[in-house]
């Protein structure tokens, strides 16, 4: 049984454990895959929650549904859950448009890792802003950027996951950056820098 | 914007995750047991059918008592039918190097096996 570096078994044993019959294969693959999804379809729809979990369900339905025919060797998992959330975000964004400029409101909640009032406040403001700026980049841009910054996958993996050669990645990857560069630069002040520094 | 001031959001970014509801975690595992395939019991293997010899060793009780009945019968059939001037084709090949006035006898006082009729 192949293993991951955690000693669990791999995503795609309990794929196969899964297809047996293995209960615990199923708690393990919704434990494991479900948050993966979840973050980066947020991502990829500029923070819309329930967008969000909409498109992590459907995801894990068809992983489970099509279970059966898993083949050990031919993918990995996160592989095909990246690629399915992908279809999925880019199908929702195509049938609503966003639904315009975010607000503060719209920021994520920070539960840890923000000790003050104003510190929270601030990261929540950055991250709208980041998404807001993510939200403006093509699609391709957009699902390389956050799977190699925000999700740090591998080159290699991106390109699995989006089905081009690594060149194109690199490629993808340095245009999106530019771009969000471009679009942040203007909101600095907004985003709690000033001038030639880091006020936050 | 400067490089460090993106990767510090990326960063930012990667660090607050949005983290699954337990109600969406409950969804997607009761979709994940709904969709389950059914444990398959392992089944035994398929019988193959029984050839002739199969089923007449099985008559004799087994292929080794087979084997002994037949063994017995081709002997019986050899004592029976053989002409016993044939048994110089055995002897001959045990003495055959003796030569002059030496002789052997295997079977001094069994001479009457030999006679029919």
């Amino acid at each position: 049984m192949a293993y991951d570096a955690d000693g669990g078994p791999s995503d795609e044993a309990l794929m196969v454990l899964y297809a047996n019959g293995d209960r615990h294969a199923a708690l393990a693959l919704t434990q494991r895959v479900t948050p993966r999804v979840l973050a980066y379809a947020a991502r990829m729809l500029g923070g819309d929650r329930a967008e969000a979990e909409d498109v992590a369900q459907e995801t894990l339905l068809r992983l489970w549904r099509m279970a059966p025919e898993w083949r050990q060797g031919e993918a990995k998992v996160s592989t095909w859950a990246y690629r399915v959330a992908t279809n999925l975000c880019i199908d929702r964004q195509r049938s609503r448009r966003r639904k315009g400029q975010l607000s503060l409101e719209d920021a994520p909640d920070l539960e840890d890792g923000a000790p003050t009032a104003d510190q929270r406040l601030q990261d929540g403001r950055r991250m709208a802003e980041l998404e807001a700026a993510l939200a403006d980049l093509p699609d391709r841009q957009r699902q390389a950027v956050v799977l190699r910054h925000i999700e740090g996958l591998t080159n290699p993996e991106i390109a699995a996951v989006m089905e081009i050669g690594v060149e194109a990645v690199e490629s993808l990857t340095a245009r999106g950056k530019r771009s969000l560069g471009a679009a942040l630069a203007g909101r600095r002040e907004a985003l709690g820098y000033e001038d030639g520094g880091h006020a936050g | 914007m400067q490089d460090k001031e993106l990767d510090a959001l990326f960063d930012l970014a990667a660090r607050h995750r949005p983290t699954p509801s337990s109600a969406l975690m409950d969804r997607v595992l009761a979709d994940a047991l709904e969709l389950q395939p059914a444990s398959q019991p392992l089944a035994p293997p398929p019988m193959r059918k029984a050839g002739l010899l199969s089923r007449l060793a099985g008559l004799f009780g087994g292929p080794p008592v087979l084997a002994g009945v037949c063994s017995a019968a081709l002997a019986g059939v050899a004592l029976g039918y053989l002409d016993p001037t044939t048994m110089d084709l055995l002897t001959g090949g045990i003495a055959g190097g003796l030569t002059g006035s030496e002789t052997l006898d295997l079977f001094p006082s069994t001479d009457f096996l030999a006679t029919e009729g």
